[in-house]
């Protein structure tokens, strides 16, 4: 009997998959905000810190980058959201699973807020951590930018703005393939999204290129680069809309 | 009558701060299975049949919120609370914190390997990389903290269950 009573149970949790979610949600809310703060109280004030100054001077740098291309460029053109047709919607992270095997986080924000799969998630400072990867109706799922199953499409901010596809690897650092050799690519260059991927538009920055390396057997060189925004110390972050769809 | 919705509570409570607030410690502290070891324990330990089905419907949730590195966790949980009750029937003690251990152990261990079944199936469609060093490492660690988890419950329960027995004895 009780055991009809749950295969009934769950088959209802099947179908009605958005009722686990809203039943879940006030819950894993709270937890999810008293886990980010344990996580930013466990790191070192100084670690804080100087991710703090490593991120405000990056984005200074890509901001200045943009701005200058858009001065020469596309003068007439208007701010970030506005050129794109993009605007954002802003979003509670209920939950994280972010390992070697995984990096997924889930939002409060779904169908119902006009949250599509492929909608770019960047943090409140404009950092891009992750993609929409499943949505529903009030609740959708992200990948992160380190999780091994998703490759993100990337620019690196120097002289030729060389191209590429970012993999994950070890020790949450991505890796870019396949880069021709006369491309020059310095340390601490700084790496946006190219805008090659359809709903996510250019310039977000990602991180910054911590190693070069040169394979001499082919035409090609790699390099490792960190992403500036760890997603353990969000609570909130913005998912950018594509209103013109 | 109330037994059932207060379990229903409780699973909610214990799957909401495992996906909640333990996700979101650093490594390797996330990776505690919070949900999986204290079903085992009461199961175990406390003789609660109705926790087994709380791996299953665990399983169920992460596949919902899609969550995991491997498509259907709500199979691989189930088959890990099969042999949730298979060792506890047939195989360990429960009285002992070795019984319980080897229990949470075994079931770990089904889960991963249930795991990596369904991971080959994901490379085979998806053509993805996933180290299989990687999962391992995440499993031991898995293992290990849920192994210091039932070190906290498993005297926390004695000193009740004592408390509880002195009570009625005065």
């Amino acid at each position: 009997m009780l055991s009809v009573f749950i295969l009934m149970f769950l088959l209802a949790l099947y179908f009605f998959q958005g009722l686990v979610t809203d039943l879940l949600s006030p819950f894993m809310r709270f937890f999810s905000e008293v886990g980010t703060a344990a996580s930013v109280a466990l790191s070192t004030e100084q670690d804080l810190f100087l991710q703090t100054q490593v991120q405000a001077l990056a984005i200074n740098a890509v901001e200045f980058d943009r701005l200058k291309t858009e001065n020469e460029t596309l003068r007439e053109e208007l701010g970030f959201l506005e050129r794109t047709g993009f605007s954002a919607i802003g979003a509670s992270i209920l939950s994280k699973s972010l390992s070697q095997t995984v990096a997924r986080f889930v939002l409060d924000v779904g169908e119902h807020q006009g949250v599509q799969v492929g909608d770019p998630v960047v943090a409140q400072n404009g950092l891009f951590v992750g993609k929409i990867f499943t949505v529903e109706r009030n609740t959708s799922t992200a990948v992160a930018l380190t999780d091994p199953t998703h490759t993100t499409a990337v620019s690196l901010i120097n002289d030729r703005r060389t191209i590429g596809v970012a993999y994950c690897t070890v020790g949450g650092l991505l890796e870019i393939r396949f880069i021709p050799t006369d491309e020059t690519i310095k340390i601490n260059d700084l790496v946006v999204t190219s805008g090659l991927e359809e709903t996510v538009p250019s310039c977000l920055l990602i991180g910054q290129v911590k190693g070069v390396e040169i394979d001499q057997n082919t035409l090609f060189q790699k390099s490792m680069l960190e992403p500036l925004q760890d997603i353990r110390h969000l609570a909130h972050v913005l998912v950018l809309i594509d209103e013109s769809l | 009558m109330i037994r059932p919705f207060l379990g229903i509570f409780f699973f909610l409570l214990l799957a909401s701060m495992e996906v909640g607030f333990v996700y979101a410690l650093p490594f390797p502290i996330d990776r505690t299975p919070l949900v999986l070891v204290v079903s085992v324990f009461i199961f175990q330990s406390m003789d609660i049949r109705p926790s087994v089905w709380w791996v299953a419907v665990h399983g169920l949730v992460i596949d919902l919120l899609h969550i995991s590195f491997v498509s259907f966790e709500f199979i691989s949980y189930t088959i890990a609370s099969v042999a949730l009750i298979l060792c506890s029937r047939h195989l360990f003690s429960n009285r002992s914190f070795w019984g319980i251990l080897g229990t949470f152990t075994i079931s770990l261990l089904t889960l991963t390997l249930a795991e990596i079944f369904f991971a080959i199936v994901g490379i085979l469609e998806k053509s993805y990389a996933l180290s299989l060093h990687d999962l391992l490492l995440v499993r031991a660690w898995s293992w290990a903290l849920g192994s210091i988890v039932l070190l906290f419950l498993f005297p926390l329960h004695e000193f009740f269950v004592r408390m509880k027995i002195k009570l009625f004895a005065s």
